[in-house]
């Protein structure tokens, strides 16, 4: 699975509507148990992606439209 | 010697008491540049209010003075308001100013509230229009200077909350007049790139410094904007029209950087919360769903399962006695049925059903052919009745009888006007035709 692809305001999202459904009580037993481990996925998944040790990437758009990296003196 | 003789100081009192009651001289708005400036120890300020042509005495009491937004040095052209009077004790007139403002800078102020009201009035600023900025933004985009603070504290903010996100910087031109157009271009680029929301930034400086920010274009930019701005100008105290029309308006570059993106730590946290909850919920569920099982299996159904079999059983045996005496039924009602049919006249008697055909073809066959009969005899009068007509009309006919046709160069001569003497005509007879020369003509009376 390609990380950076991961749609965070989504998964987070899709999250979010899973534990109140299930917090609802109106899910039948197979659906709550599929959803359990689509939720499970996704929360991996956002947790996995924020303790990604990396630099932050920082860039320029140059005048000729071309991207290049970007760097502030702190 | 009656002369009358004035001391100065009734005179500058009357001299000052003309002043003092023209009323236009008491509130004056007047322009002209700074010279002489003294800002005296008392905090009163003394200096001369100068154009090309003429200068005048001014003064500015600390009263007024302390109000000042900025401060005045030589040079400086300014917008004053005050009242015109006379300092007796000098025997010189002046004004006592009680504002001051920088020229050009009151004109900006009037076009940003002109500028303000006007997009207000549109809608612009309306909350309906305002975009949802999202919470966890992994790709920002940023329009700012290359150069200064602004891009500095953007950055090492969203570093230090939240380094998943990945910035790109727009670099644009945040002062002077090329500022608004390149602020404008930068907008529409960065809507071309898949970014999750922009930050509009610019440090702190004077009105003038941050007045691309309230530029129309610049406003209607941002407006037009498919990805959320946040926009962070200037300091805690600046507001400028961008902020108004942004989506959200942050007091700083740094603020505007806060805004956009959370602290790892709490979306880590509330992944946290997220997971106990689900967690939670999904042992209720199971819970529940025990209790409901074992409930199930002390049924006296699941411990009887018989008792099923015994009521179907049932069941059946009445449905079977049903079927049975429904088809006895119908069997009964049929065989009444054909010995009805096979008793009634028709069946004994099918010759019936043809008689009265029979007539009638025999009567249609004699109707028919008197028809055509008569039809026939019609159409035999009407033709000796016609050939009688023809023989009547048949021009040899009429020759037999002795009448005679006259022609000339095949034309038929119906009257002495259409020949002369010496023609050559040709007359037909029954039998032949005459060719003469007419010798005489003469016309009937």
């Amino acid at each position: 699975m390609d990380k950076k692809k991961i749609n965070f305001e989504e998964n987070i999202k899709k999250l979010e509507n899973i534990v109140h459904e299930l917090e609802s009580g109106n899910v039948a037993l197979d659906e709550a148990l599929e959803k359990f481990s689509e939720a499970s996925k996704l929360s991996k998944e956002c947790d996995d992606k924020l303790k990604e040790v990396s630099e932050s990437v920082n860039k320029i758009l140059n005048a000729d439209g071309s991207l290049e990296e970007f760097k502030i003196e702190e | 010697m009656n002369t009358k003789y004035y001391t100065i100081t009734a005179l500058n009192k009357a001299i000052k008491n003309m002043f003092d009651e023209k009323r236009e001289l008491n509130n004056i708005h007047l322009k002209g540049e700074i010279s002489n400036y003294k800002h005296h120890t008392r905090g009163h300020l003394y200096f001369t209010l100068k154009d090309d042509n003429s200068q005048l005495s001014a003064i500015m009491f600390f009263s007024n003075a302390k109000n000042l937004l900025f401060e005045p040095k030589d040079g400086m052209k300014v917008l004053v308001t005050g009242k015109v009077s006379v300092y007796e004790t000098g025997g010189t007139y002046q004004i006592y100013v009680t504002e001051m403002l920088e020229d050009g800078l009151g004109n900006l102020y009037l076009e940003f509230e002109k500028l303000k009201k006007k997009l207000a009035d549109e809608g612009l600023f309306n909350k309906e229009y305002k975009k949802t900025i999202p919470r966890f933004p992994l790709k920002i985009g940023i329009i700012t200077a290359k150069e200064g603070a602004a891009i500095r504290d953007i950055i090492s903010t969203i570093r230090r909350r939240f380094p998943i996100a990945e910035t790109i910087l727009f670099p644009a031109l945040v002062q002077g007049a090329d500022a608004k157009n390149d602020i404008v271009a930068k907008i529409k680029l960065a809507n071309t790139y898949p970014l999750d929301v922009i930050i509009l930034g610019r440090g702190g400086g004077s009105i003038e410094d941050l007045w691309a920010f309230n530029e129309e274009i610049v406003a209607r930019a941002i407006f037009a904007s498919e990805i959320p701005i946040i926009s962070g100008v200037g300091h805690e105290i600046d507001f400028t029209i961008s902020d108004f029309v942004a989506d959200l308006r942050a007091p700083t570059p740094t603020g505007a950087a806060e805004l956009a993106v959370p602290n790892t730590s709490d979306v880590i946290s509330l992944i946290e919360q997220l997971r106990i909850r689900l967690i939670k919920a999904m042992n209720i569920k199971i819970n529940l769903n025990y209790e409901k099982l074992k409930n199930l299996q002390n049924s006296y159904v699941i411990k009887n399962p018989l008792s099923l079999y015994e009521k179907l059983e049932q069941n059946f045996d009445n449905l079977y006695e049903r079927l049975k005496r429904a088809i006895n039924n119908q069997i009964i009602y049929n065989n009444e049925r054909l010995k009805t049919i096979k008793g009634s006249f028709i069946f004994k008697n099918p010759k019936m059903l043809f008689a009265d055909k029979a007539y009638n073809y025999n009567d249609l066959i004699k109707r028919c052919s008197s028809t055509i009969e008569k039809i026939l005899e019609n159409k035999k009068n009407n033709y000796v009745h016609l050939l009688g007509k023809l023989e009547v009309l048949n021009p040899i006919t009429t020759l037999k009888r002795g009448y005679t046709v006259t022609k000339m160069n095949d034309k038929t001569v119906n009257t002495i006007k259409s020949i002369k003497k010496e023609d050559v005509i040709i007359t037909l007879v029954s039998d032949g035709e005459i060719e003469s020369v007419v010798k005489n003509i003469y016309e009937n009376n």
